[in-house]
């Protein structure tokens, strides 16, 4: 019973920790920039404002762009109930949940441009078109590297290949799961929409995927899908963090223990977005033309990872 | 050096490889191109080498030396010359864009397992290394048909040639010496005269894309 | 006299060549190395060669009934090109081919006739390989001689496509070095691969990986014998190479690579104990034949017409191994033969005709009969014996293709060749009697040569007699060859 409440504090902690994470990103793109950055709790009045104002709808649009930000919300916040953060299960795991993880993010992402198509501007279809020729790289290349991670840990649910990787030797966890690192990387700049492959930051037409779909949301809808992208930018690097570095999990049942893996974990992700916050202030955009390179960069990288295992052997 | 690592380190070196090949698949110039070919060449030897120490067969330490004097010494040095007189700048043109060749060549690979395993080769030196040959003979293949310089087609001929290398190093221990150094002695003089030619296709045609060869049709 | 004196008489002529000497002696140089290669190689045959197999240089080399058909081939055919090359070139190129460039030339020819001589001499499968990829390399620049944009594109797909082919026959081979590796106990390094070793022991071997290397086996030789669909080369480069070249090229190197088939589907059969190997041929022969039929029928240029009809006549020779037993197989191998004598005849005619009307172009050509009456003979003969007719030596030879078809109870095949030959002969017959008849324009004749005349009269003699008569010791190879393949009957 105890685990339960365990698993259900985790989820809660992920939806809730969402936006500070988000602050921390934008914090650290500040810093590389000399700007001094917002306040930890701005993204959370944003949050709130956008939730209390009224909504702009236009009228030409179907129930679809209604159903649509409840549809992507729901969907991450199921996805999000298969992540082991500080214990090692997760609230609605099951064998094979690496799976139905890959299919949610893709049900959200379905919603999400058909509402874009829906109203019928050119920015929301342009935006569609986009999210969807990226994704049907990025759908296989991260599926692909839950097959090379379940291969090696003979399990296809995120809690348990992150439990049998905590059983190896960081080492050899890390030799045989570089590539599919590097993958999971990739794809996860993409999900997130970081900066080779697009900018949240800016509304300009000729590079925005992401944005231009939300382009026609306001009030209570728009603060859904940014607290859902938030999310499932909190749920890769869980995923990161956790898939490769699956240490301080299964913390011992009393709330000292409980507290420590949790500040344990959050040192992890913070890291982690130092990392890519890194990354994001030193490169350049890529054109988009060129992102179906680096994914195919990182389906080459996923699949190198499996075939590792098949060449090297355990 | 005690046999479990070097058979460790001759599985590593596969894998690495393997990474050459996709380099060659991925690299957008023909220069870069050259360079994963002689790496690729260079890995073939010290596998080759390996193996050959590790069973005792020293006909195959020589063949290895051989492959590392011709093909990543050589051979890469002749295109880098031809290269150069050419006066070749221009990115590798294909008719299949990379990211696609990328996951075309993936797909080649899962491939490659699949049909070793239902052909139940059972290789004597090691059993994962004939799917990895079958793929290097599968990846010259694709850069053959699916890049337009004259001169990436005869890179892809002499991948396909070190993918049956490899094959007939780790499912036989290497043909017989007689044949392998005939293999190696085709090898040279095919890749000098597909040299010439492309000097004389140059001459001929302004350039050397094959795609504009349609004098002869039906 | 042995297997290496034969081999070095090529070898020794290219070399030779390459001497800056004055032109009139390299041409002399060039065409008496193929009369001692042509003269050794009968003295080999008929009379060392009668009993049992000779072997050299520790059974790596070996010649028996079937290897000494295609020696006499080669030496013949080779014979009869150098002569009519060395009028063709030296004499009649005129000023602006160079010195340097015939002497190449010279040297390549040999080197192609020695590489040949090497495949089909060659009793272990891996240097058959290396010859069979020698072959390639040498003719790539017989090819392509001329430098024009044209030949140049024939010679780079030649090169291209027949590499690629053979080195998916390596594959083979190593999948049957490996059947032999693993199961055969009592051998080491080369004897593995040594064919009369192989078919020794064939019964021990994997049937499913010979099964599986016999497959690539056909497809890369069968790209350098021009089987249909992995033909796509051949008509390029037979239109581009000079007339004797192409004499070469068509008569006796597709025959070299189907005699690679041949040895493998020896082993494949003894191996299995099926007609796996029959069958694939037979498919891939007729679908040869059915290719050719289209191609011959709208054709434009008399080079590629020619060219497709090898096609066409290489899957007749798989389709008669194919069906096996002694009448087929006897009937395959006299078709190679006769292939070859009528189609190096055709193409000396060729390049009788291309040097008459300066062009290669069917309809350019009208009354060759009226403007060079032994010409339009022997051109309109060849025709006729090409598509089967009975006077000549084809005709026989097709004839029992078939009846070991009938006999095999194969009428399904059978119905469907006579059908695709018919149609051939038609279309031949449309292209050649528009070439042969009418009046054309009469621009003066240019200078006969006798040398190159002398040559199509002797082809000409050879398929007319052929047809009715085969010289008795030809006859007992032939036999003995069909002996040598025996193989199930399916």
């Amino acid at each position: 019973m105890k685990t339960f409440y365990i698993w259900l504090a985790q989820w809660l902690l992920l939806i809730l920790l969402a936006p500070l994470i988000t602050w921390w990103m934008r914090k650290i793109k500040a810093a590389f920039e000399n700007r001094v950055g917002p306040n930890p709790f701005q993204v959370y009045c944003d949050l709130l404002k956008l939730f209390r104002k009224e909504m702009v709808i236009s009228k030409t649009s179907s129930w679809i762009f209604h159903a649509a930000p409840y549809v992507l919300f729901g969907a991450i916040l199921f996805a999000t109930t298969l992540i082991p953060v500080i214990g090692s299960g997760s609230l609605l795991g099951f064998v094979g949940d690496a799976i139905l993880f890959v299919y949610l993010l893709g049900l959200g992402r379905f919603f999400m441009s058909l509402a874009a198509l829906d109203t019928g501007t050119t920015f929301g279809g342009m935006g569609a078109s986009r999210e969807m020729s990226l994704s049907s790289l990025a759908e296989p290349a991260l599926l692909l590297s839950f097959f090379a991670l379940g291969y090696r840990a003979h399990n296809l649910s995120l809690q348990g290949i992150m439990s049998q990787f905590a059983l190896e030797s960081p080492i050899q966890v890390l030799f045989f799961t570089s590539f599919a690192f590097g993958a999971l990387l990739i794809i996860t700049f993409v999900e997130t929409g970081r900066i080779p492959v697009d900018n949240p930051a800016t509304h300009l037409e000729l590079t925005m995927i992401h944005e231009a779909m939300a382009l026609e949301y306001s009030g209570r809808y728009l603060a859904l899908l940014e607290w859902g992208h938030q999310i499932k930018q909190i749920i890769f690097l869980a995923l990161l963090a956790n898939l490769f570095f699956p240490w301080g999990l299964e913390p011992s049942p009393n709330l000292f223990g409980i507290a420590g893996s949790f500040l344990f974990f959050m040192l992890k992700i913070f890291f982690l977005a130092l990392v890519i916050g890194w990354i994001e202030a030193h490169t350049a955009k890529l054109r988009l033309f060129r992102v179906p390179d680096l994914l195919a960069i990182a389906f080459v990288l996923a699949a190198l990872s499996l075939l590792g295992q098949l060449i090297i052997g355990r | 050096m005690d046999a479990e690592f070097i058979f460790s380190l001759i599985h590593f070196l596969g894998l690495l490889l393997l990474i050459a090949s996709f380099g060659i698949i991925a690299s957008p110039q023909l220069a870069a191109c050259i360079r994963f070919y002689a790496v690729h060449a260079f890995l073939l030897a010290l596998i080759t080498g390996l193996v050959g120490y590790l069973n005792h067969i020293p006909h195959l330490v020589a063949l290895a030396l051989l492959t590392l004097l011709l093909k990543t010494v050589v051979i890469p040095q002749v295109f880098f010359w031809i290269i150069r007189r050419l006066g070749i700048r221009k990115e590798v043109e294909s008719y299949i864009n990379i990211p696609f060749s990328l996951i075309l060549a993936v797909l080649l690979v899962f491939l490659s397992f699949y049909v070793t395993e239902k052909m139940r080769l059972t290789s004597i030196a090691s059993r994962e290394f004939v799917p990895l040959a079958v793929a290097t003979l599968l990846f010259g293949m694709l850069v053959m048909t699916s890049r337009k310089k004259a001169l990436t087609q005869v890179l892809g001929l002499l991948l396909m040639e070190n993918g049956l290398f490899l094959m007939a190093v780790t499912l036989t221990f290497g043909m017989p010496l007689l044949v392998e150094l005939g293999i190696f002695f085709d090898v040279l003089v095919g890749a000098v005269i597909m040299g010439i030619l492309v000097f004389k296709i140059r001459g001929a045609f302004e350039g050397i894309d094959v795609d504009q060869m349609t004098v002869l049709k039906g | 006299m042995s297997i290496p004196w034969l081999l070095s008489v090529p070898l020794c002529t290219s070399l030779l060549c390459l001497i800056p000497w004055k032109r009139q002696v390299t041409r002399f140089v060039f065409i008496a190395g193929s009369l001692a290669l042509a003269a050794m190689a009968f003295i080999l045959v008929f009379r060392y060669g009668r009993g049992a197999s000779l072997f050299a240089f520790g059974g790596n080399l070996m010649m028996d009934a079937l290897s000494g058909i295609f020696v006499i081939l080669i030496a013949s055919v080779g014979l009869l090109a150098s002569i009519y090359a060395g009028d063709y070139l030296f004499r009649q190129a005129g000023p602006n081919t160079s010195p340097r460039r015939l002497r190449r030339y010279a040297f390549f020819f040999h080197v192609f006739i020695f590489t040949m001589l090497l495949t089909v001499c060659s009793n272990n499968l891996g240097v058959m390989w290396i010859a069979i990829e020698g072959t390639t390399l040498a003719s790539a620049f017989l090819v392509n001689v001329d430098d024009k944009k044209s030949s140049i594109e024939a010679a780079w797909k030649y090169l291209i496509l027949c590499t690629v082919g053979i080195a998916l026959a390596l594959f083979g081979i190593i999948l049957v070095y490996y059947s032999a590796v693993s199961r055969l106990a009592g051998g080491e390094g080369e004897i593995l691969l040594n064919w009369t070793f192989l078919l020794a022991k064939a019964q021990s071997l994997d049937p499913q990986i010979m099964k599986l290397a016999f497959i690539f086996i056909l497809v890369g030789y069968g790209t350098k014998a021009g089987l249909a669909p992995f033909h796509s080369w051949l008509p390029d480069a037979h239109s581009q190479a000079p007339g004797p070249v192409s004499a070469l090229l068509s008569g006796v190197l597709l025959s070299c690579a189907t005699f690679g088939i041949v040895r493998f589907h020896i082993l494949t059969q003894a191996a299995t104990g099926t007609s796996f190997s029959s069958v694939l041929l037979i498919v891939f022969g007729l679908l040869s034949v059915a290719v050719a039929v289209p191609f011959i029928l709208e054709q434009s240029d008399y080079k590629r017409l020619l060219a497709y009809s090898s096609v066409e006549h290489m899957g007749l020779a798989a389709i008669g191994f194919g069906f096996g037993g002694i009448m087929g197989n006897y009937g395959a191998l006299l078709h190679i033969v006769n292939h070859a004598f009528t189609k190096s005849l055709l193409f000396f005619s060729a390049g009788h005709l291309l040097y008459h009307f300066q062009t290669k172009h069917i309809k350019g050509i009208q009354g060759i009969f009226r403007k060079n009456a032994f010409l339009g003979i022997v051109f309109f003969s060849g025709i006729l014996a090409i598509s089967g007719m009975p006077p000549f030596s084809m005709f026989v030879s097709e004839f029992s293709i078939l009846a070991a078809g009938f006999l095999d109870k194969n009428f399904l095949v059978c119905f469907m060749l006579l059908f695709f030959l018919t149609l051939i002969f038609a279309g031949f017959l449309r292209h050649a009697s528009q070439m042969t008849f009418g009046a054309g324009p009469q621009a003066p004749s240019p200078k006969r040569s006798v040398l190159m005349d002398s040559v199509l009269g002797v082809g000409m003699i050879l398929i007319l007699m052929m047809g009715f008569y085969i010289p008795a010791p030809l006859n007992q190879l032939i036999q003995r060859a069909s002996q040598v393949i025996g193989g199930v009957s399916s």
